[in-house]
């Protein structure tokens, strides 16, 4: 594939063209920026667009910051991302396996940009698509988008927080791992890499209305019983 | 390579792979370093045998020579013949979990500095195969065989009590972790707090094995090296031997 889209023909082009204003549709619906005047002193951080093919043709066009041109303390503090270990997603789909849970994949639309920022933070319009008469001002960011430093963190403090209101709690042994507890004993087990989830638990109704109410909160892509995680195809 | 000719074992026989001294040209290692890149995520998902193959090439991914090339195609090669195999687990044996160490005495010669540090290597099993694997070079210079077995005991300790915390925290608390290892010197000083010469200078964080066998979080065994499955992290292994540790690491013939 060709990587100057200027050689592209017309009607290639106008795909692409579809594509990116798809996207932006997209984050003004996750409220994830608003214009706004850079304060002096502060930087605009950087953005540009990717393109990818999907296996099913689709095109996608996404926007993502420059992270690398964020400033450390200003436009970040911490990054680390916890997310299940991979000994771990065997220990848990083993034990899953053998004692025949019910084992539920999903997948979070977009997960990033439900991440709220804690700090400050301004981008570069989208190239191509500023808005006329505002080419000067910049965005305010809202939301994490992708490519920013933290977003893989905020996104995780996102999920943290909505799993605690549903009566989950992390573990202390893997931050990837969520658990919940019920009276009887059983359990419900949340495997979190990013934005794959898998649901497990002894009891089968209460992973199948767990896993309801994690679909009301999130926009999630249902895979229905977990037949692959991250590549690793699972057979039992 | 789906049609290539496979290979029986990773890497050849007590290969050990030198130092590149020259300038990879670019091309070459861009692609080398795409090799690596698969194998790596391969080897962390569901393919322990590769452990110690792919972790020995990858150290060279920054300046890499046509034998290292040549030596990930090896890689490639075992691959194509057992892209069949899987991880699997078998609930009806399960004896719970347990760890097997092992660990070479100063036989890398591939560290920039030429210092001659020791590989070490150990697994967790669980349901009769392996949920677990490490293999990597130890961090400083083992003045014995002993001290580089005392070391990975110790390393495979702080993930035992990680399990242990783990199985709590999921409400199956577990007794204790069996550990295997090959050297008789590095048991026995786990079990006796006694100071002689040739141990005496090991780091206070390496006596952390002591404590935890004397809390009776772990209990270590003795077994002969040849049943040391461990041992396939730490070096290459002839055919009949590496086979048979597979076997023991769960990894089988799977069709689907």
């Amino acid at each position: 594939m060709t990587k100057d889209i200027g050689k592209l023909s017309a009607e290639d082009q106008w795909a692409w063209h579809k594509a990116q204003f798809e996207e932006l549709e997209a984050l003004k619906k996750c409220n994830v920026y608003e214009l706004a005047d850079l304060p002096p002193g502060r930087k605009a951080i950087k953005n540009r667009w990717v393109f990818d093919l999907k296996s099913n043709g689709r095109k996608k066009a996404r926007l993502v910051a420059k992270g690398f041109s964020q400033i450390e303390g200003l436009d970040f503090d911490d990054i680390f991302s916890p997310v299940v270990r991979f000994e771990l997603v065997r220990t848990i789909l083993m034990l899953a396996a053998l004692k025949k849970w019910k084992i539920e994949g999903l997948d979070v639309k977009s997960a990033f940009l439900y991440g709220t920022l804690d700090k400050e933070l301004y981008m570069e319009q989208p190239q191509g698509f500023k808005v006329p008469g505002n080419e000067h001002k910049v965005l305010r960011l809202k939301k994490a988008i992708y490519g920013l430093k933290q977003a893989t963190r905020t996104w995780w403090h996102e999920l943290d927080r909505s799993l605690k209101a549903l009566g989950f709690s992390h573990l202390y042994a893997d931050a990837g791992i969520f658990i919940t507890k019920h009276a009887d004993g059983t359990m419900v087990i949340i495997l979190a890499y990013v934005d794959d989830i898998i649901l497990t638990g002894p009891n089968a109704t209460q992973v199948t209305s767990k896993k309801k109410l994690f679909m009301d909160k999130w926009e999630c892509c249902d895979l229905g019983e977990c037949r692959e995680f991250l590549r690793m195809r699972i057979e039992y | 390579m789906a049609d290539a000719k496979a290979a029986q074992t990773p890497l050849p026989t007590g290969y050990k792979p030198e130092l590149f001294d020259g300038t990879a040209m670019a091309a070459l290692r861009s692609q080398y370093q795409l090799v690596i890149g698969s194998l790596l995520y391969l080897m962390l998902g569901t393919r322990p045998d590769l452990a110690f193959a792919v972790t020995q090439m990858a150290k060279f991914a920054h300046n890499p020579s046509e034998e290292h090339l040549l030596k990930s195609r090896h890689i490639l090669q075992y691959l194509a013949g057992t892209c069949k195999y899987a991880l699997v687990y078998d609930g009806r044996s399960d004896t719970g979990l347990y760890a097997y160490c092992d660990s070479s005495y100063g036989d890398d010669r591939s560290d920039a500095d030429r210092r001659r540090r020791s590989m070490q290597g150990y697994y967790f099993s669980l349901a009769n195969a392996s949920v677990k694997w490490h293999s990597k070079m130890q961090t400083l210079i083992s003045t014995s065989s002993t001290m580089a077995e005392y070391i990975v005991l110790s390393d495979c300790a702080r993930d035992c009590a990680w399990y242990k915390i783990l199985f709590g925290e999921l409400g199956k608390p577990m007794p204790y972790v069996p550990i295997y290892g090959d050297s008789h010197g590095a048991i026995f000083n786990t079990q006796n707090p006694v100071t002689q010469k040739g141990i005496k200078h090991i780091e206070i964080c390496y006596h952390y094995i002591r404590e935890q066998i004397e809390k009776g979080e772990v209990k270590v065994f003795a077994i002969p090296t040849t049943e040391n499955v461990a041992d396939m992290f730490t070096k290459n292994l002839g055919l009949t031997l590496f086979l048979k540790h597979r076997k023991q690491l769960g990894i089988e013939f799977y069709p689907l």
